[in-house]
């Protein structure tokens, strides 16, 4: 989908820009540049949206300065928040639903006190946001993984491929690939077949 | 700072004060749905986004407490539990209700202490009393009291280590 001159998606209910940070492919689909309202991504290509792939318009990149995430091709974004202050990657054909929660970094120290002093900051910041202070791990999730509503998925984690999370569940550590996985904390259930023939669609890419 | 377009859509408490936010909170976005005799207090440097309060009773929430998007606080079980007084709850909430009084819901305060981090998508359940400094991570069901400085995650919730 090309967007306008001035950075503006076709027919968007939301009076905005998508920032210079993003590259939208002109095969991709990306409803509105309120997806980026939250981005303070800076590096040029920070964030990427390959081919094929479809954001609506309730997901958040809430993207820090230094962080970076690719959606990869056939991908589907449908309603995710993506705090990012290090790399999150999606690969291809990955169907996202609705309310999850991916975060690279908690955004704030563990320690109590730690804690006080980014909220006496953030008292007094003009935009009243708290300065990350945590470190970040990467989140990675690998082609044709489909995640449920409601998930969480935490700092560190990666989903291996053709892998299923269940809705509401909270990914504390690695899925292997071909697994569903479900509960809080997830866990596995069982195994998938993996796919006997080569995907199909592998032209797509 | 108090924002939110729904923040008062269901607020219909009859005390005063009814709420009660100290100095430099931040409280972006939260639905504060307050039933006749509930009250809420709010300690100082709060840092709440999309919060949703669900009270009948009383909530309490200490000083520079953080709590994430999603996250739900609610101090009441909403209907009763045994099956013929949610029967009489049924036809009260109901169009066919003409004046009928709904029966008694439990209800016990919700306490969150002092320096409380509490994860997007978290929900803290009736007569939880959360310790000072615990760490509540996301999606975490809390229902039973958590001890200060406790790492909570799960449904239900369960101590996995301290901060």
């Amino acid at each position: 989908m090309a967007l306008s001159a001035d950075r503006r998606v076709l027919h968007d209910w939301f009076d905005g820009q998508v920032p210079r940070s993003v590259d939208v492919d002109d095969e991709a689909y990306l409803e509105s540049a309120f997806s980026f309202s939250e981005c303070r991504a800076e590096a040029e290509h920070a964030i990427r949206i390959a081919r094929g792939a479809h954001v609506y318009s309730a997901t958040i990149f809430d993207v820090g300065p230094a962080g970076s995430v690719a959606v990869g091709p056939c991908s589907m974004l449908n309603g995710a928040r993506l705090v990012c202050d290090a790399r999150i990657e999606i690969g291809a054909f990955a169907t996202v639903s609705w309310n999850v929660i991916f975060m690279d970094s908690y955004r704030i120290p563990f320690d109590p006190m730690a804690r006080r002093r980014c909220l006496e900051q953030a008292a007094s910041h003009p935009e009243r946001r708290v300065e990350v202070q945590a470190p970040a791990q990467a989140i990675t999730l690998h082609d044709n993984v489909w995640i449920g509503f409601d998930v969480c998925v935490l700092p560190g984690v990666t989903i291996g491929e053709g892998s299923v999370v269940g809705a509401r569940s909270v990914v504390v550590g690695d899925v292997p690939a071909y697994t569903i996985v479900a509960g809080n904390p997830a866990r596995p259930i069982r195994e998938l077949p993996r796919p006997a023939v080569r995907n199909p669609l592998e032209s797509l890419l | 700072m108090l924002t939110g377009e729904q923040v008062f859509r269901r607020f219909f408490s009859e005390c005063s004060p009814a709420i009660v936010i100290g100095t430099h909170c931040h409280l972006e976005g939260v639905q504060l749905a307050l039933g006749k005799r509930a009250t809420l207090s709010v300690g100082n440097y709060v840092y709440a986004a999309h919060m949703i309060v669900l009270s009948e009773q009383e909530v309490r929430i200490g000083n520079y407490v953080f709590a994430s998007f999603n996250v739900v606080i609610a101090d009441t079980d909403f209907h009763p539990v045994e099956p013929a007084q949610r029967l009489l709850d049924a036809i009260a909430v109901s169009p066919l209700s003409h004046g009928r009084p709904r029966p008694p819901i439990a209800t016990a305060p919700v306490i969150i202490e002092d320096d409380v981090w509490i994860g997007p998508n978290a929900t803290i359940l009736k007569g939880v009393r959360i310790g000072a400094g615990a760490f509540i991570e996301p999606g975490a069901l809390v229902t039973r009291d958590v001890p200060p400085r406790a790492r909570m995650l799960g449904n239900p919730a369960q101590i996995v280590g301290e901060v």
